[in-house]
Parts: structure tokens; C-alpha cells; sequence
């Protein structure tokens, strides 16, 4: 990290006065511990050139130099929020992608830009679009600087793998997560969930329930999971019930269906639980009232 | 803590100001009778200003008193001052009491420029009071006038709590409602919630309260002891009305201890920081509140006992109650790791047991089931997950493994007097017993229901199991024991389920100990009493029996007349086919063959597929054979009843017609005849599909024992080594091939061949040489616990048959190796009573009586029994057992001292025709001179 800085700011020295007539950008850089605020002057042959504002000089950098790019993206948080509250991905998704349009050149970077490709990820994983999905995570998924977002990347890497059948390529996320069917009660609520999605697309229903039973049971509370968990659940006992031929877990698919669409209005899990009862309905068809057996034949 | 917004210094003083105004320069005199009224404003204007309220005091009185009486408009108004100032440093001093007179007074007089302020104070004094009558009608009064807001918020406020006082949770919601709305305070909000949540909770508005905890759930406010106690209590009465989805939810919101405690604390650390920063003391007053209410919660959440796993036993039986059985079995099994100790621990281990019974996943809960029995046999639950296993069992009918777990039931410890654990226990043995009954274990039976009528006289299950008590006598032909049981279900409980049945099996008893009129009264009250009773048919048959036994022409006519009724009485196939065998035998008696014939084919018109065809075929052959039709129609319909039913192994008829052709072809049949025979079987034989397998091994089998029984045990050795695939075979091949491993003395191939007849033919009159093969596996093996439940099994179902004394005598063995010597000597001695075992059986049962009493030492009583051996039995199995009976006899002579009689008695078997070869007599030679007689 030394030697990089060290690097950095001896080629920052390299004063160049040459104009060149390119599109300017303008940003904030952060190299070292200082930050600048000027233009992008050019970016080519992975090197920044850079031009502070109101100076003549420009600089240029390698970009593994720089710690941060800040661009002026102008996009309203607090809209975006509630854009994923009212589930309107694909507007949120253009919204997004519009304002980042000026600065797509530096996506690789290290950049302001990379809360919104954590929420394009999202989105593409919620509307099913996998293989883009996977592209924002790869992106995300080497950025040290936001630990949380890193986790959600290698999280949606995960689930966008599994969504396209690449179980392989998702074991080896799986092994090096330690996500796996040996989760404790007290494993976080999103590493169980991973793993039951896991075993889930090996058909091991069962052991997807275990896994699930333990964030219903234990994380209730936490609703980002607790959600997409309860709708999990659900199929996995649809699938356990045709499965092992075992009725009783179509009313247990029910129940828990029954409690997505009551409590968790207008979420896109409510949405799936409904149309996961219609498939429950015309599996289950009647059901025989089971009652005891009299064993001693009185 | 009162909850309403205090009087503060600011406003008193701005009072004062305004009265000053009127009155002119302060004073300082200290004596204030001598003070004008101006002076007397100014002076408690200046207290005031200086927080020193007690001096203020005296002063507004003195001018009040000054003023009071007089009527002018700017007295009446300084008085009004003074008494609103007044009641206001007396609510200050805490001194409500004396300060709710002066607002009255306020509110008596005018002008009251103040009056809602006035109005106000009257709630808070009121409230101050717990006068919440008082707080009410003052609401009633107020609550549609035009209030401030401040105003308004306090009366909601306080009526919101008069109301809830008063336990009037209706009325409370409204004004609470208001006040929480209109707050702006948090602590009141939250006050104001958990005051909703518990009048929510008590008025069951269970939508109202689902939303208002929904909008907790992400506030600070969760986190409220109250308020999880009200949601505890909330959530269960939920459960109970069983609106579980809300309850769970509900339950779901309840905070650990440690989180409340935790966030109690920081809050209680704020608050500690606060009194450090404000000025007021009023604030600091109020933080300090704050913090003592908090401590006290803290203490009573500490106190109170372990919640947590109560909710999460909720939360878990609620799970369980919706069938999410995943979830359910998550918070059971985490709770019993936690605590399983703890009631609740050894609950939730119970109930994760019940759940995998939910889940249709027994193998497990039966591992945890024994896995707590054995590590906690006392435990709370160990009779009622035993009771549940062992139900399971029973249900599913795994009777065998219900009888394994006799030895928990046994092991059960029964102290005091708990009636809902005597009740289990009792159900326990009525379980076992029943499976015992069907396992044809009838002793065992028997044994497990008198437990349940000598122990527990008040069990539910005391009247079943006098009734099947005598059942398990009756299996065992112990007919009077069994008889004194129906007879005392009658006297005892006419009015119960099996009275009727109790006739029935009187009338058996009855017939079973030779009462034959008796019996056939019994049976005759029984079948007018109860015409379309199930056992109506059995009736009838019996008492065609007893008629047919009579052997006169008059008799044998109502015999057949109550066969055919048994026949049209008849709900099951073989209760019509018992009848028609019946009558079938008894026109043999009388030669009526052609009756034969078309008896058995009305029976197979009616009952069809249902029917045990090759049993009626094989009736119609003999018919026809003594017809004169044995090679035109019983042979040929023989062989095609062979044909046409020998792939379906279960169709044991057919092997009785095998049987049956083999008796023919002996009996009756030359050398061409016999030839003939075997080659239409060859050539049907020939156009057997190969993968009827079934009917090319029974027609292989057939054709074997035409040939002769050296053949036949030939080709049972070759299937022994060679068929993998049992389910090929029969009860005509595997008895035959049971015998070749019994002598051979394979015990895993009698064990597999044994299990496998047992466990697919059991209605097989073959049945007995699995059982054979079974108990001659286990005596190999030394397992004589379980030889004698074979035995008991094998004994229960063919009784004292001609072919049955092997069991009795390896019953007798098994005791005496087990040291019983007393009880193998009395099983011996029941050999000599079944005349029909007469034979070599006879020899080696008394033989083995003789060696009990030398067991015993008794050697006298030993000699007479070897003595009888060799001088009843001497024919027998080459003088085998004669030769056994002379040494043994000689050896007991010896044991007496009684040397020359010894003596005798070898020189007596050498001179003895039966014996003098015996292989034992060489080395009888050697033991006479050995005792020092001379050979």
C-alpha cells in the first residue's frame, strides 16, 4: 500500500502543461491522503490525467493510485429509497444508470459510483436478470473500501449464480464463505439463507428447511431477511410435500404463504407467495380427512 | 409517576409581573400584615424571581386575604391572580391537596381570565389525587369545548389514564389515542403506546393492536419492559383464542431480557448525563424520575422469571399448531439443549418429539424417545413419550417392536399417587397386551391385563381388558379362566360395547370345556339376541359344529341349515368359507357328494374372487373323485387350479391341492397313472412363461414330491443354496426348505426362511415349521428369552395340534438350561397329557423330568423317571431313549449308594431286547466294572 502511494505521488510530479482537447469530468480525487477537486482531463492506458481546478497543469496518475474517485452524480438518496419501497426497479435502474451515465469511463475505479452499482445489483437480482447482476458484483466484490457493500456483492454473487444453475461456480463461494448445512442457530441470518438457497438448488430441500427454520426461529426480527427467508421456506416444504408425498407440508406451505401475503403487503415476496399458492392449489387437490385409527378395531 | 405537563416557575412569575404593574415599587419589610398591596406583589414577585417560593407564599396569601372581600373589578382580579399563583406554588410544593381548593375557588369567582389553565390544573390535581371519577367528568365536560392544545393534550392525557385506572379500557383508547397523536414528547408518546397496547390487549381489538405493534417494531419504543409484558400477555390470549398467526406475531416482537436491560441502561447513562448538563431542577427532577422508574423496571425484569423460553415455547408450539414443522422443531431442540434440566427444557424436548411425529419422521423421534428414556427414566415425560412411541406402533402395527419395549415400561418408576400417570401406565399395559393378542402371544397378553385389573381397578381400561383378558385365556384353551372373565364383564358392565360379544365367546368357552349343551343354549341367545351382530356367522358355524358332532341324520340336516346361514350371515370371505368346509365335511360324512359340489360351487358363485378357490376346488375334486371322476374332472380340475392360481404365492389353497394330488396319486393312482399325471405337469410346465416364477417353483415342487420325498428334500436343499429371491416361493416350498436347514443345522438360513413364512404367510397351515425353524435358530444360539415367545407365538396359533409337540419340548428345554428346573419339569409333564403327541415325544419328555429332578438332586424322584423312560418307551426311536433312561437310571442308583442295583440295572439294558445294540451299551459294559460288578 506504501510503495503504491509512494509511486503515486512521485508520478503525480510528472507536470504536463500540454492541452489536450478532451471532454473535461469532473470529480474529486483522493490519491494518498489528499484530495483534489478539479476535472478528468483524460483516461487512457489505465492513467488519470487530471486537472485541479484553476490551475493550468494537469497530472496524471495510475489508477491503481487512486483511493477515490468523488463525480457529481446529483441523485437524490431519499428518492431512490423510496423508488425501492414501491418496487419500481426499472425506473430506479434507469434513473441510475442515466446519472451514471457521464462517468461510465471510470466504473472500474474506485468511485462514488459504487452505492449505486451495489443498488443496480439489487435490482438486477430482484427482476431476474442474473448474468448482470453477476457483472455489478464483480465490480464490487474487490472494493475493500465499504465492508458492508463488499459482502453484499459476494451475497448477490452468491444468489445470482444459483439463479442461473452455475452450482459449481457457486460451491466454491459457498466453501470459501463457510456457508454450508453445519450453520449454528446463531449463524448470521443471511449466511443461512444462502446456504438453504444452496441447497435448495442441489434439491436437498430438507436441509434448506433446517437451515431456514433457524432464521424464522431466531432472526425474526430482521426483516431484510426474514422476508425473502419466509418465501423460501415456503417452497422448500411445496417441494418437501410432493417430494416425500407427504400432504401435511402442502398446509405447512400454506400457512407460511398465508403469512407472507398478510404481513409483508406489497413486497415482492407477497407478490411470489401468491403465485406459489396457485401452484400449491393445483397439486394438493382435496385431501382425505386422515383421523385416528382405532387399533384395537372397537 | 404522574404523566401530565408540570406547572412550571416561568409562567408564576410572568403572572406577578403583570399584577406589579398595578401596584408600584417592591418592599422588603418582612412583616406583611403592615404591607400595602402593591408591596405585598412585589415582594412575592421578587421570591418568585429568586425560586424562592416558600417566601412567595405567605405573601399572595396576605394579599389574597387583603382583596378577597372586596368587590371592585381590579380586586376581584388581583384576588384571582393570587389564587391561580397560589394553587400553582402549591402544586409546585407537592401540596395538590391545598392547592386544588384555591383552583376551585379560582373557578367559583370571576373575572378567570385563566380558566382553562385553571381547568387544567383541576385534572392534574384531581389526577394528583387519584380522584379519577372526578378526572372523567371533567373530561366529558371539556372534551368538545375549544381548548388549547396544550390543554387538550393534557386532558386526553389524563382521562386516557383515569380511564385505564380504572380498568375502563374501551373509553381509555380514544383519549389515548388523541394524546399520543398529538404529543410531542416522546416519553408520553411511549406512556401513551403501551398504555394502547395492554387496552388493545384487554378489549381483544386485535387489528389495532397488530398494527400499532407493527409500528413499533422499528422504533426505540420495542424496546419498552412494559410494553413486551403487555404484548406477553397480549400474545397469549391470542394463542388461546387460537388466532395463532397473530399471536406468533405478536410473541415474534417480545425482546430478550438482556436487550431491554441493555438498552435500559444506555438509556439510564443518557439520563445520568443529562442531570449533569441541565439547569433546571425541574429537568433534573424529571431525569431523575425517569431514571428510578427505569431501575425499577431493570429490578422487575431481573426478577421476573425465565420468559424468554416461555415465549419461545410458545412461539414454538404455535409453529408447531400451523404445521411448520421446521420452525417449530428449530425452537424446541434449542430450548432443550439450553435447558435440559429446566421444566421447560424437558417440555420442549417432549414436544420436539411430538413434532417429528408431525412430520411423519418416527425413526427419529423413537431414537430420542429411547435415547431420554435411558438417559432419564424418571423424567416428567418418560411415560408420556413411551405412551406415544408405543401408540405409534401399534397404529402402524410394528407390534414386535412394541413388545420390545416392554423392559421401559417396566422400568418406569410409579410413585405416589399422580391419576393422570396411573392412567398412562394402565394405557401402557393395555398397549403391550394388545400387541402381545396380536402377535399370538396370548399368555403374555393375559398377563399385561390382569396387571392393568390388579393395579389399576379405576382404569378407563378396566372393562376392555377383563373382556380381552378372557380372549387370551380363550387362545390358551384355558376356558374356564377365560369364561370366569366374560361372565364377569356381563355381571359387571351390561351396558358395555363387547356385552354382545362376551355371549358369543361364553358360547366357545362353554363348547371348548365339552358343555356342549351348554354351549349351543349360549350360542342359540346369542343369534336371536343379535342377528346382525359381526360375529353372528362364527355363531352359527359353532353351533353347525356341535350339531354336525351329534352323527345322527336329524342333527347333520340342522347342521347343514346353520352352515348356510353362517354362509348368508357371513360380512368377511372367511366366514363363509369356515361353513362351507364345514358342511363340506359333513356331507362327506354322509356321502353326499354331489352336495359337495354344488355347495362349493354356490360358494364360489357368491363369493368370486373373493373366495378360497383351490380350497373349493379341492372339495370338488375329492367329490368327484369319489364320483368316480378322479382322472376326467378332479385330476384335470386340479391342475388347473394349479394353473390358474399357483403364480399368486398367497393363494395357499393351491398348495393344499398340491398336497392333495400327491395323497391322490399314492392313494389311488398305478404306475401309469402316476406317470401320466407327472407328464401333463411336465407339460404344463413346459408352457410356463419364465417370469411366472411362482407357479414353475410350486409345479417344480409338485412334481419333486410325485416323485418321492428323497426328491422332494433334493430339490428344498437346492433351493435353500439357490434361491436369493424368497418371494418366489410358497408355504409348500419353504416348509420343505425350513426342514432341510433345520437339519442341517444352518441357523442363518432358518432364520431367513423362517422370518420370511412368518412374515408373509401367516395363515398358512405351514406356518408351524417356520416357527420351527425359528426357535431351533434361537436355541442354537442360546437366545432363550426370545425361543420362548416363539414358542408362545407358535403355541398360540396351533395350540396342541398332532404336529406341535416339538415346541413343548423345546419350551421344556429352554427352562431347564435356564435352571428353572421346577417350571421345565412342569412343561414336560404337559407333554405326557396331549394323547395325541403319544410316541417318542412321550419318552423324551419324561427323560427330561428325570433330569430335572437330578438337577434338583433329587435322585429318587430322577430314578423313577428314567426307570418309567426305559420300561414305558422302550420302542421308541430304536430304544434310544430306553438305553438314555437305564444309564441315567443307574447313574441316580450310584448317586444313593445303591451300588448292585446299579449294577442291575446296566446288566437289565444289556440283556434287554430293545437295547442290548444301542450304541450307549458298549460303554455300559465298561461302567459295570467300573461300579465293580463283573461283565
Amino acid at each position: 500500500m506504501k510503495s503504491a502511494m509512494r509511486r503515486a505521488l512521485m508520478i503525480g510530479f510528472v507536470v504536463s502543461v500540454a492541452s489536450v482537447a478532451v471532454a473535461q469530468t469532473p470529480a474529486k480525487l483522493r490519491v494518498g491522503n489528499r484530495t483534489w477537486e478539479g476535472n478528468i482531463v483524460g483516461f487512457n492506458n489505465n492513467m488519470i490525467t487530471f486537472r485541479q481546478a484553476d490551475m493550468l497543469g494537469q497530472v496524471s496518475y495510475p489508477a491503481d493510485a487512486i483511493k477515490e474517485l468523488e463525480f457529481p452524480i446529483g441523485l437524490d438518496d431519499k428518492m431512490l429509497e423510496e423508488m425501492m419501497r414501491g418496487r419500481q426497479y426499472d425506473q430506479m435502474a434507469k434513473t441510475i444508470t442515466d446519472a451514471l451515465k457521464p462517468f461510465e469511463e471510470y466504473k472500474e475505479l474506485p468511485s462514488n459510483m459504487a452505492k449505486y452499482h451495489g443498488a443496480l445489483l439489487e435490482i438486477h437480482y430482484k427482476t431476474g436478470k442474473f448474468s448482470e447482476a453477476i457483472r455489478y458484483a464483480s465490480m464490487l466484490v474487490s472494493d475493500a473500501r465499504n465492508p458492508a457493500l463488499q459482502r453484499k456483492a459476494v451475497v448477490y454473487q452468491a444468489l445470482s449464480l444459483l439463479g442461473l444453475g452455475e452450482l459449481e461456480k457457486a460451491q466454491v463461494i459457498f466453501d470459501a464463505q463457510g456457508w454450508n448445512a453445519d450453520l449454528g442457530d446463531d449463524a448470521p441470518a443471511e449466511d443461512l439463507y444462502l446456504t438453504a438457497q444452496f441447497l435448495m438448488a442441489k434439491k436437498e430441500h430438507e436441509s434448506a428447511l433446517v437451515a431456514l427454520a433457524k432464521i424464522v426461529a431466531f432472526n425474526s426480527q430482521n426483516l431484510e431477511w426474514m422476508r425473502p427467508a419466509e418465501l423460501l421456506c415456503a417452497e422448500a416444504y411445496f417441494e418437501l410435500a410432493k417430494a416425500e408425498e407427504n400432504p401435511d407440508f402442502y398446509d405447512s406451505a400454506y400457512a407460511v404463504i398465508g403469512e407472507i401475503i398478510e404481513v409483508y403487503k406489497d413486497t415482492d415476496e407477497a407478490d411470489k407467495a401468491q403465485l406459489l399458492k396457485t401452484r400449491v392449489d393445483s397439486l394438493r387437490g382435496a385431501r382425505p380427512n386422515p383421523g385416528d385409527a382405532d387399533v384395537f378395531g372397537r | 409517576m404522574s404523566f401530565i405537563q408540570q406547572c412550571c416557575k416561568r409562567p408564576l412569575v410572568l403572572a406577578l409581573m403583570a399584577m406589579s404593574a398595578c401596584g408600584g415599587e417592591s418592599a422588603f419589610a418582612q412583616d406583611l400584615k403592615a404591607m400595602s398591596l402593591p408591596d405585598l406583589i412585589s415582594y412575592a414577585q421578587e421570591k418568585l424571581f429568586a425560586g424562592r417560593y416558600d417566601e412567595a407564599l405567605p405573601a399572595l396569601q396576605e394579599a389574597l386575604s387583603d382583596t378577597e372581600r372586596q368587590t371592585d373589578e381590579n380586586a376581584r382580579t388581583a384576588s384571582q391572580a393570587c389564587r391561580i399563583e397560589i394553587a400553582r406554588i402549591l402544586y409546585q410544593q407537592g401540596n395538590i391537596a391545598a392547592g386544588l381548593g384555591y383552583v376551585e375557588d379560582y373557578l367559583d369567582n370571576t373575572p378567570r381570565p385563566q380558566e382553562r389553565r385553571a381547568l387544567s390544573m383541576l385534572a392534574q390535581g384531581f389526577f394528583e389525587d387519584r380522584n379519577w371519577e372526578k378526572i372523567v367528568e371533567l373530561y366529558d365536560r371539556l372534551k368538545d369545548t375549544d381548548l388549547d392544545e396544550d390543554v387538550r393534550l393534557n386532558m386526553n392525557l389524563l382521562a386516557g389514564q383515569a380511564f385505564f385506572q380504572t380498568k375502563k379500557y374501551a373509553e381509555s383508547i380514544e383519549p389515548l389515542r388523541n394524546a399520543e397523536r398529538n404529543s410531542k414528547d416522546d416519553r408520553i408518546k411511549a406512556v401513551c403506546q403501551v398504555m394502547l397496547v395492554r387496552s388493545y390487549v384487554e378489549t381483544e381489538q386485535w387489528n389495532q393492536l397488530y398494527a400499532l405493534v407493527r409500528s413499533l417494531s422499528t422504533t426505540d419504543r420495542r424496546f419498552d419492559i412494559s410494553l413486551n409484558l403487555t404484548l406477553m400477555q397480549g400474545a397469549k390470549k391470542l394463542y388461546e383464542k387460537g388466532d395463532y398467526l397473530t399471536s406468533l406475531h405478536i410473541y415474534r416482537m417480545v425482546l430478550p431480557r438482556e436487550e431491554m436491560i441493555a438498552f435500559a441502561s444506555k438509556r439510564i447513562e443518557s439520563l445520568k448525563g443529562r442531570i449533569m448538563s441541565v439547569s433546571t431542577p425541574v429537568e433534573k427532577a424529571q431525569s431523575q424520575g425517569e431514571i428510578n422508574e427505569l431501575t425499577k423496571a431493570i429490578e422487575a425484569l431481573e426478577k421476573l422469571g425465565p420468559y424468554e423460553q416461555e415465549v419461545k415455547f410458545r412461539i414454538g408450539q404455535i409453529y408447531f399448531d400451523e404445521k411448520r414443522f421446521y420452525e417449530s422443531l428449530a425452537v424446541f431442540d434449542r430450548l432443550c439443549r439450553e435447558g435440559p434440566d429446566t421444566e421447560i427444557g424437558e417440555g420442549a424436548c417432549f414436544q420436539s418429539i411430538m413434532v417429528l411425529y408431525g412430520m411423519s419422521k418416527p425413526d427419529r423421534a423413537e431414537e430420542r424417545i429411547i435415547r431420554e428414556l435411558d438417559s432419564k427414566p424418571d423424567g416428567p415425560y418418560a411415560r408420556t413419550m413411551l405412551s406415544v412411541m408405543v401408540r405409534d406402533n401399534l397404529i402402524r402395527k410394528n407390534f414386535d417392536k412394541v413388545i420390545e419395549l416392554k423392559k421401559y415400561i417396566d422400568g418406569l418408576p410409579l410413585d405416589g399417587e399422580d391419576p393422570n400417570e396411573k392412567v398412562l401406565q394402565a394405557d401402557l399395559h393395555f398397549m403391550l397386551a394388545f400387541a402381545y393378542l396380536q402377535t399370538n402371544k396370548p399368555k403374555s397378553a393375559a398377563d399385561q391385563f390382569s396387571t392393568i385389573l390388579d393395579k389399576y381397578p379405576d382404569s378407563a381400561q378396566l372393562f376392555d381388558s377383563i373382556y380381552y383378558r378372557g380372549m387370551s385365556y380363550m387362545m390358551q384353551a384355558e376356558y374356564a379362566t377365560a369364561l370366569a372373565d366374560f361372565k364377569r364383564y356381563q355381571d359387571e358392565n351390561p351396558s358395555g360395547d363387547l356385552y354382545p360379544e362376551t355371549f358369543f365367546r361364553e358360547g366357545v368357552c362353554l363348547y371348548g370345556l365339552d358343555q356342549v349343551p351348554e354351549a349351543e343354549a349360549v350360542f342359540t341367545k346369542f343369534v336371536d339376541a343379535y342377528p346382525t351382530h359381526p360375529v353372528v356367522s362364527e355363531a352359527y358355524s359353532l353351533r353347525g359344529d356341535m350339531e354336525a358332532a351329534k352323527e345322527d341324520i336329524e342333527a347333520l340336516d340342522r347342521a347343514h341349515a346353520d352352515y348356510r346361514r353362517a354362509i348368508e350371515a357371513a360380512e368377511l370371505p372367511i366366514q363363509a368359507s369356515y361353513p362351507a368346509i364345514q358342511s363340506a365335511k359333513a356331507y362327506k360324512m354322509e356321502s353326499r357328494w354331489q352336495d359337495i359340489i354344488d355347495l362349493m360351487q354356490e360358494y364360489l358363485a357368491k363369493w368370486r374372487d373373493m373366495a378360497d378357490v383351490a380350497e373349493a376346488i379341492f372339495w370338488i375334486g375329492q367329490a368327484q373323485i369319489e364320483l368316480g371322476m378322479l382322472k376326467e374332472e378332479a385330476i384335470p380340475a386340479y391342475v388347473d387350479a394349479i394353473m390358474e392360481y399357483g403364480n399368486d404365492a398367497q393363494r395357499e389353497g393351491v398348495d393344499k391341492i398340491i398336497t392333495e394330488l400327491v395323497a391322490i396319486a399314492d392313494r389311488y393312482l398305478d404306475q401309469d397313472g402316476r406317470d401320466d399325471l407327472m407328464i401333463r405337469l411336465r407339460v404344463k410346465m413346459s408352457t410356463v412363461e419364465d417370469d411366472r416364477k411362482v407357479l414353475r417353483l410350486r409345479l417344480q415342487i409338485a412334481l419333486a414330491l410325485l416323485e418321492g420325498e428323497e426328491t422332494a428334500r433334493a430339490l428344498a436343499s437346492e433351493l435353500v443354496e439357490t434361491v436369493d429371491d424368497l418371494s418366489i416361493t410358497s408355504p409348500e416350498s419353504l416348509s420343505l426348505m425350513c426342514d432341510v436347514a433345520v437339519q442341517s443345522g444352518d441357523i442363518e438360513q432358518m432364520k431367513r426362511l423362517s422370518d420370511f413364512l412368518i412374515g408373509n404367510f401367516d395363515e398358512s397351515d405351514k406356518l408351524w415349521k417356520g416357527y420351527m425353524a425359528r426357535a431351533t435358530a434361537q436355541m442354537e444360539e442360546e437366545d432363550y428369552e426370545n425361543l420362548l415367545l416363539t414358542i408362545e407365538e407358535a403355541q398360540g396359533l396351533f395350540g396342541a395340534d398332532n404336529f406341535m409337540g416339538w415346541a413343548q419340548i423345546m419350551k421344556a428345554k429352554a427352562l431347564f438350561v435356564q435352571k428353572n428346573y421346577e417350571q421345565a419339569e412342569n412343561e414336560y409333564n404337559r407333554v405326557l397329557n396331549v394323547l395325541q403327541w403319544r410316541g417318542p415325544i412321550f419318552a423324551e419328555a419324561t427323560y427330561g423330568m428325570g433330569q430335572c429332578r437330578l438337577a434338583t438332586s433329587d435322585f429318587k424322584g430322577a430314578h423313577m423317571f428314567f426307570q418309567r423312560t426305559y420300561l414305558l418307551y422302550k420302542a421308541y426311536d430304536n430304544g434310544d431313549w430306553a438305553a438314555k433312561g437305564y444309564v441315567a437310571a443307574a447313574d441316580c442308583l450310584m448317586k444313593m449308594n445303591r451300588k448292585e442295583e446299579a449294577v442291575a440295572t446296566l446288566r437289565e439294558m444289556l440283556e434287554d431286547e430293545y437295547t442290548k445294540s444301542n450304541p450307549l451299551a458298549e460303554g455300559v459294559r465298561g461302567l459295570i466294572e467300573q461300579y465293580g460288578g463283573r461283565e
